[in-house]
Parts: C-alpha cells; structure tokens; sequence
C-alpha cells in the first residue's frame, strides 16, 4: 500500500479531545467505520494513529478525536489506508439510530450524512451534540435508546472499551433476545499495527472465533459479535 | 552432544522484519526503500495461543508497551494456511518457534523439516529463561537448517550466551525486551517493548554480545536508517525492524 502525505489543515478541541480536518488527495476517501493510519512526520512518534472520518465524505476529512496532543495544524501527515471494514448502511433503510455507547458520537457521523442523503429519518442517542451535526438529525437522550427497538430498522452503535459485553442491556434487549432488524457496532480497541502485523492486541471474539478488529473490523455484525 | 552440520545462513540484504512485525508470510508490506533480506514469522507456538484476556497497548514516551498473550493458531495450523506461501516467497522464510520445553522445541522443528522455503529457524527463549534452561532447548534444536537464537537484548551479557556458538547456532537476535506499565485503571501489565527509545539500549547490547562469537541481529528500537546503520558499523549482521514498519517510514 502506498504512502500518502496530506496535511492537518485545521485542529480543533472538542469534548473528546482534539479534532481536526485532512486534507486529502483524491483517490483517499474512508468509509463510514473505516480508518486511516497516520503519523506527523518530523515528530518521532513510536505508533500510527488510527483517523476515523467524522464527516461526510470529501477532500477535506473531519477527523473524530482524539488526536495526540502534540499535533498542530499545518502539520504534514504520512498517512495508508482506507484499512478495516467499514459500516455497510442498506440501501432500503428508513430509520436510522446511531447510539454511541461510553464514547461521542463523531465516528458515527459519516452514516448520518449517508443515510439522509438516501432519504431515511435518523436518530442520534447521545447526550453530545457534535459540531456540524445536519439539522434533520433528531436527538434523542441515551437512556431512551430502547425505544429505537420499535422504531428503527438500522442500529449503528460506536462501542467504547468495557462496551462490547453491554450493549444490549443498553438497548433494551432481554437475555438471549435478538436485535430484530439489521445492526452493526464499531468496536474500539487498540490498534498497533494497522493490519499488517496480526499482533492480536485488537482481537474482537466473534462467532466465527477470534477476529482482528484493525483489518476485520472494527466494525461488526452485532449478531456476529460474542461478548 | 556431536551436532549435524548446518546450511550456511545468508542474507541478501541486512535489513530484515522482526518477528512479530509482519505476521505469518510475506505480504508485500514492506515500506522501507531498502531491499529486505528475508522474511522472519511471528512467533509460533506448538499448540494455539488465543488473545491474552488483559491484551492491551500502553504508550509512553519512546515507544510502548504491547500485552497480546502471543496470539497465534499453533504451528499445525500455521502450516496448514502459510506452508504454501513460504514455498512461492522470493524472499528467504525465517520461521519463529515459541516452545518451553525441549520435547517441544524437537517436534516442531521435525514439522519445519521437509518444508519448502524455509532456510532458517529462530528460536525465541521464553522470558525468565536462562542460563542451562535455555541452553537445552537450543541444544533440542536439532536441524540441518541455520538455527538463529533470539533472547531479549537485556541478556546480552550473560555468560551462558558465550555457549551458543558452541551449539551450532548460526545468529544471535537481541530482541526488545519487557517491561511492566499501570494500564488505565491502575492495574500492572507486563508486556514486550516497542519503540525508539530502546534504541541506545540495542546499540549498547550489539557491542556487549559481539565476545559471543556469532553473527548479531539487532532487532528492536531502530526508526530511521541511520539507527540501523549506526547498528551495523557497531558489528551488527542486520537489522531487524519492528514498530517503524507499522508505523510508517520516513526519509
């Protein structure tokens, strides 16, 4: 895969730490859940950061946080990807909820964008309003994210560490009840290798055995998940 | 003990992955602009290791702290979906053996034998492995190909590495070594190093184990090429890169 270089145009500070904008050349455009591997270059930095959109999709790429402190805009990124699988939003769906769990909700942000842009209605249970957020996304309080069990046929959630053995209490289900429409969950582990070592740090316990979140992932079927 | 002789271990370039880096086969993911000399496998275990329940990444100033419970299928398997690979690779295939016991070390070695591909073993010596300990699991080693012992950089100046070449060992690997960090919620973990700030530890381990009469990988803490350069001038043989190749390259 080749190396990219593309520059941190704007750094923002945010409720999760620091955010910011790439640009990006044209040939570089990560899917919603996707991510890109980047370093500063100059800075000496021992590991890649793993860059999630957080925006829709173009030349310049919102950047969810966080990003590491010593960055500063103007800074020149190497950067590889697109890598993982990212969310996969039906063509058909109509009702969308996005559900941060334990995390904001920025690297949720990119479905929205796709799916108002397919005509669906979409919720965000979060207690976070995120800069930029469409006008026609609907907030709702997370404590009411069971009530999207009746209303949605699209879950997207965005599982912080600790999150993974949680979420379906978090959304209302009972022991051993399924999600009755399709879901997928962005899983959020430590990613050191960006694919290319099989390391296992970012292993995510799946159906069909261990599966490594930084190529495989991070984003699940919920019901290929196993807590 | 009276030892078969060796193929000869040879490199067309001394700049080589570590183990650990680069997963069970080549892949084409080598993004440094030097020639790679060959190809060394993650570490692989006789039976399957799953994911340590407490893996984690914890960084600090100059590298980090990597916790993974050495995460592989075990060497049957490894066999079974890589052999192939190894056989079609341009480049040479070192295959990295994980064992604590001779018994183990012999079986698996017997497995590598008929393999295509393959021109070198490396033995990695457990943590808190050493001294006579150590030596009978190299001596278990027994193969016609060049076996490659690697120990963490930190025994370097162990007496007992003076004994190795007595063995039949064709190189010494002085890999990143352990340490320990609180992860976030407070609790100890022990796990194996990455990072530039091991490099002054490395450059200092090359000169120590060079009394050990063997042909010396360094392989940890080395970012930039005039880190390796500087390793091979100190009478390293190569140099084997570790978390620079998942982070990026950079000239």
């Amino acid at each position: 895969m080749p190396k990219i270089a593309c520059e941190l145009v704007e750094l923002r500070l945010g409720i999760d730490g620091l955010e910011g904008t790439l640009a990006l050349p044209a040939n570089i455009r990560p899917q919603p859940g996707q991510y890109l591997f980047g370093f500063a270059l100059g800075q000496s930095e021992a590991l890649a950061v793993a860059l999630f959109p957080a925006g829709p999709s173009g030349e310049l790429m919102r950047v969810a946080p966080p990003l590491p402190s010593s960055w500063a805009a103007g800074m020149q990124l190497q950067i590889r990807g697109p890598l993982g699988s990212g969310f996969r939003l039906p063509p058909g769906a109509r009702r969308v909820a996005l559900a941060p769990l334990g995390c904001g909700p920025e690297r949720l942000l990119p479905l929205a964008y796709l799916a108002l842009a397919q005509d669906a209605a979409v919720a965000l249970f979060s207690s976070a309003i995120p800069d930029g957020l469409p006008s026609a996304v609907e907030i709702i309080p997370p404590e009411q994210l069971p009530d999207a069990l009746d209303w949605a046929d699209y879950l997207a959630l965005d599982l912080a560490q600790g999150w993974l053995a949680r979420w379906q209490s978090a959304a209302g289900l009972r022991e051993g009840q399924k999600l009755p429409f399709f879901g997928q969950a962005l899983v959020r582990v430590p990613v050191a290798c960006g694919g290319l070592g099989e390391c296992g740090v970012c292993a995510v316990r799946t159906r069909s055995g261990w599966s490594l979140a930084c190529k495989d992932g991070p984003v699940y079927d919920l019901a290929e998940l196993e807590r | 003990m009276a030892f078969a002789a060796r193929e000869e271990l040879t490199l067309g370039s001394p700049w080589i992955n570590a183990a650990g880096s680069l997963g069970f086969a080549p892949g084409g993911d080598w993004p440094v602009p030097i020639p790679q000399g060959a190809f060394v496998t993650n570490p692989i275990s006789l039976r399957t290791r799953a994911p340590a329940e407490d893996r984690t990444l914890i960084e600090y100033p100059g590298g980090f702290l990597l916790h993974t419970g050495v995460v592989n299928p075990g060497l049957g398997e490894v066999i079974k979906r890589y052999a192939s690979r190894w056989a079609r690779s341009m480049l040479p295939v070192w295959v990295h053996l994980l064992a604590d016991s001779p018994e183990d070390v012999l079986q698996m070695v017997q497995e590598l034998e008929s393999l295509e591909g393959v021109t070198a073993i490396v033995l990695g010596v457990p943590p808190r492995t050493y001294g006579e300990q150590a030596l009978s699991l190299v001596a278990a080693a027994g193969s016609e190909r060049p076996l490659v012992v690697e120990v963490p950089l930190t025994a370097a100046g162990d007496g007992w590495i003076g004994r190795l070449a007595n063995l039949g060992v064709a190189a010494l690997s002085l890999a990143a070594p352990r340490g320990a960090l609180p992860n976030a919620g407070g609790e100890i973990i022990g796990g194996h190093l990455v990072g530039p700030g091991l490099f002054p530890q490395v450059l200092a381990a090359v000169r120590l184990a060079r009394r050990a009469r063997l042909p010396l990988i360094a392989s940890a803490g080395v970012y930039t090429r005039e880190q390796g350069e500087a390793l091979l001038q100190a009478g390293a043989w190569a140099v084997a890169l570790d978390g620079v190749l998942w982070r990026g390259w950079e000239e």
